[in-house]
């Protein structure tokens, strides 16, 4: 579908590697830009009493901090910008994408797949810093006999592993399947003319508000994962 | 207020006992209506970010069930290829690891969201506690 397309808009290739600013990087860009800029422009003239911007920006702030310190607890606070960012980035990107004539990055497993890949790394080596090879244990719970160990140690390295998978795949599914109901309702729209169309023009409008929520959820689902491996790694606790 | 208001003049501040009634009246009334306000609104099931908090738990769960199966086929299918096996072996043997790792990451989530939930039906009266232990 068009709208999925990658364009090269500045062709790069250092090396003999296709490294061209695309309009995803465009896209990228422009939503680090705006989540910037809204970030700077409402903390800039910051009062007790805050206004509109202002309060947004605290409400995101308290938002993520509250949800780090839930599920991480206070040690976890020290990767508070690290899950703020990835939240406010994947937000941008989400909501960017719902403006007609976009592109969503997000709807791209390559770009997911590298954010999750960032967590999953991150995550393992902070694991194995903090625990050294006691990390390892996450794998052998404790009070299992030897022989159910042989069955139950690749079923929990599996589940480890497909961590990163499960977590790229939920974001760019959701977001692709959301662009594409829009598409193919707003196509309805114009094969049935005049009068039959408008069903699936209500359908659109409704489903551009479910998409919005979407938008957030999946943003918010993101966070609250990474905090939760997080947790893993940090406490290693047994569920 | 009834009568004209204290603002200006020598007695300016003084409350009169008529007033006094006026803002007890006042203010029971809107104790009244803030309870049934909050009575209406505290079961919280039905509201938005509710809703929300129940959308997001269904998207976090769904999608580790399909992810477990799908890498489970790919890791036996590229297996099976490597090794040149005579049958699906090694798919059958990821097939059924990959679904048993997504189902302990499901079984995971889902113990998570009850033991978060859980001081929440606590409180809330409607909710029996039939002394059953499910765990």
């Amino acid at each position: 579908m068009h709208q999925f397309e990658i364009v090269r808009l500045l062709k790069l290739e250092p090396f003999g590697l296709d490294a061209s600013f695309t309009n995803s990087s465009l896209f990228m860009v422009i939503a680090a830009g705006v989540s910037i800029a809204f970030l700077t422009f409402a903390m800039s003239n910051r009062s007790l009493v805050p206004n509109r911007m202002q309060s947004a920006a605290e409400l995101a702030y308290e938002f993520i901090a509250n949800m780090v310190r839930e599920n991480v607890g206070k040690e976890g606070m020290k990767y508070f910008p690290f899950v703020f960012t990835l939240f406010i980035f994947v937000l941008a990107c989400n909501m960017l994408g719902l403006l007609p004539g976009s592109f969503t990055v997000t709807s791209h497993i390559v770009v997911t797949f590298a954010l999750a890949l960032t967590v999953f790394i991150m995550v393992t080596t902070i694991g194995f810093v903090r625990h050294g090879f006691g990390y390892l244990k996450l794998f052998v719970p404790e009070g299992v006999p030897v022989i159910m160990l042989l069955l139950i140690t690749p079923i929990e390295l599996i589940s480890y592993m497909i961590r990163p998978i499960s977590l790229s795949v939920r974001l760019f599914a959701n977001m692709m399947a959301g662009h594409t109901m829009l598409k193919v309702f707003g196509g309805f729209v114009v094969s049935l003319g005049l009068i039959g169309g408008l069903a699936p023009l209500a359908v659109t409008v409704a489903f551009t508000g479910l998409e919005l929520l979407v938008a957030f959820l999946q943003a918010f689902i993101f966070a609250v994962l990474t905090c939760i491996y997080l947790n893993d790694a940090i406490n290693m606790h047994h569920h | 207020m009834p009568d004209d208001s204290n603002d200006h003049g020598p007695r300016r501040g003084v409350i009169s006992q008529q007033d006094r009634e006026a803002f007890k009246s006042r203010a029971s009334e809107l104790g009244q209506k803030l309870d049934e306000l909050a009575k209406r609104k505290a079961p919280g099931t039905d509201n938005a970010g509710a809703r929300g908090a129940a959308l997001s738990q269904a998207f976090k769960i769904v999608v580790e069930l399909v992810v477990g199966v799908a890498l489970g086929v790919v890791v036996g299918l590229s297996l099976d290829r490597y090794f040149q096996t005579s049958g699906p072996w090694f798919l059958i043997v990821f097939l059924g690891l990959g679904f048993a790792a997504g189902m302990l990451n499901v079984i995971r989530t889902a113990t998570q969201m009850q033991a978060k939930s859980e001081p929440l039906q606590r409180s809330a009266p409607s909710v029996r506690d039939d002394g059953e232990e499910d765990r």
